[in-house]
């Protein structure tokens, strides 16, 4: 069969720019993490952009085997002033924007996120204190979403909380989210369900596409 | 059946040419063995994993027809995997809305008969402008391909949920079952459902072929002797045709009654060979297998 020679795709080497080591890659993925030093590549407009990485300490007493996922996390500045003289729902929207401080969001495949349980939202909610290193560190999975999709995601996690507390028309807000970071989060990984050693909230294994090729790269670190 | 589409690309370390299947994003270079990355989109590929085997499969058709009070034989399960296209994304947006609000109201009114002022209560209802952070997801999930029974009466969204995907390779897929084509691409149903959804922004789209498997049973139930109706005039019909060849003239046209004997003799055989009904299953524990009449 002959190739279709009308619409050729432009491919790039999976291979850290920085140091030259393979990048590990599931089927879906648009940003890596280079398991050597740790950077994170990302395929904007055609080419590699670096971003960087860090991956969070994973729990001291692990009772099931660990599994690491992606999540995009950004920090965040951000005021809510009330304009005029408004109720005591202006005030606490004010504090609930000067509370986060950082913001996150899955870049794992999951069907259905609002509806299953997105802990990016979660963690953007309750700010956990995470022990975070950089380096080369586990071999962890790289983001099957865009960081310029998990930024407007982000942004509407954060208007969206501080809405709860109050309505954004009453407010002026000014919101800035910085750089995008790729950080891989570990979790327990319980067969049919993954649990958070933080929140202890649970997925259904079967609601991440991509979680064989994760679990691989966990194997991968094992070994 | 299915059309295998090959795009040509050039390792860029090497500047060896290669080919890569549609569907495929990663690929490794024949001569230089280095991981190539596609930076377009691609459509990926899954299959959902069949957790039924061929026997269970037949014991279950077994068990249902029992329950339905038929009695009948299996022919050989073939495995048949249907493409269905997903579009699964976010929604995001603010929005300016306007929200009823309902306040209960206090108005005094002089009553006459009793010389007094009288509280009258009431609702009043106005219009409050209200502003919306959205954060939704989008999900739809369509079947690809023509088959010859109805996949209305799949429920892949609840399938989708218990299903666990793999990459489909459609090669190796292909070996041990019969995949049916992709009609369309999800780029095309993407656009033909979001093409004007207002302020709401998507992102995180993706667009995957899903292809979610099926036993197909052919079931012979012992239950129609219609046949023999057919059957009996056709071989009478055959020889009396013989009997006019060999012998001399009949009270019929020898011609006719041959062409009426091979007709209703081929729709005899025909007919009694042929599945009656063909029981077709998603392949997972627990659920109801569907019996459908054949050719409908």
């Amino acid at each position: 069969m002959a190739p279709d020679s009308r619409a050729r795709p432009r491919v790039l080497v999976l291979r850290c720019k920085a140091c030259t080591a393979e990048l590990p890659a599931a089927s879906n993925d648009v940003a890596f993490r280079c398991p050597q030093c740790g950077r994170t590549w990302e395929i904007l407009h055609g080419s590699f952009r670096e971003w960087n990485s860090v991956y969070v300490a994973p729990p001291s007493s692990t009772s099931h085997p660990i599994v690491y996922l992606p999540y995009w996390s950004f920090t965040v500045d951000a005021t809510a002033l009330p304009m005029g003289p408004g109720h005591e729902s202006m005030l606490t929207a004010r504090d609930k924007a000067n509370f986060f401080k950082r913001a996150w969001v899955s870049a794992f495949a999951i069907y259905r996120p609002t509806y299953i349980g997105e802990w990016g939202i979660v963690y953007t909610r309750l700010q956990p204190d995470f022990e975070v290193r950089s380096g080369h560190g586990p071999e962890a999975p790289g983001a099957a979403v865009g960081s310029l999709d998990a930024t407007k995601i982000a942004t509407h996690y954060i208007l969206g909380e501080i809405d709860r507390a109050a309505d954004l028309g009453g407010l002026d807000i000014d919101l800035e989210l910085g750089d995008p970071e790729l950080w891989a989060i570990p979790c327990y990984d319980m067969g049919e369900k993954i649990r958070c050693p933080w929140t202890r909230a649970e997925l259904p294994a079967a609601a991440l596409d991509d979680l064989s090729e994760i679990r691989r790269a966990s194997e991968r670190l094992e070994a | 059946m299915n059309d295998l589409k090959l795009h040509s690309v050039t390792c860029p370390q090497c500047g060896a040419p290669g080919v890569v299947r549609e569907g495929t994003r990663i690929t490794e270079c024949e001569r230089c063995g280095a991981r190539l990355c596609s930076t377009e989109v691609i459509t990926p590929r899954y299959e959902a994993v069949a957790n039924l085997s061929a026997a269970q499969a037949v014991n279950r058709a077994r068990n249902w027809m029992e329950q339905q009070k038929k009695i009948g034989m299996f022919g050989r399960p073939e495995l048949v995997l249907i493409p269905f296209h997903e579009v699964t994304g976010r929604r995001v947006g603010v929005f300016e809305r306007k929200v009823p609000e309902r306040k209960r109201v206090h108005r005094r009114a002089y009553n006459a008969e009793t010389r007094t002022m009288d509280v009258e209560s009431g609702w009043e209802y106005e219009e409050r402008e209200d502003t919306k952070v959205m954060v939704s997801d989008v999900q739809h999930l369509t079947p690809a391909a023509r088959t010859p029974w109805d996949l209305a009466i799949f429920d892949a969204r609840a399938a989708r949920k218990s299903a666990r995907l793999r990459h489909f390779d459609l090669v190796e897929a292909q070996r041990r079952a019969t995949v049916y084509a992709e009609e369309q691409s999800p780029s095309a149903l993407a656009e033909q459902r979001f093409a004007d959804k207002g302020q709401a922004e998507m992102v995180a789209a993706s667009r995957r072929a899903l292809f979610f498997p099926f036993w197909s049973i052919p079931a012979y139930p012992r239950r129609s002797l219609a046949w023999i109706a057919l059957a009996v005039p056709g071989t009478l019909c055959l020889g009396q045709a013989l009997y006019a060849t060999f012998f001399g003239s009949t009270v019929f046209d020898s011609i006719v009654l041959a062409a009426v004997g091979v007709i209703a003799t081929g729709i005899a055989l025909h007919r009694v060979n042929r599945p009656d009904w063909a029981l077709r299953s998603w392949p997972e524990p627990g659920t109801i297998p569907r019996l459908e009449r054949h050719g409908t």
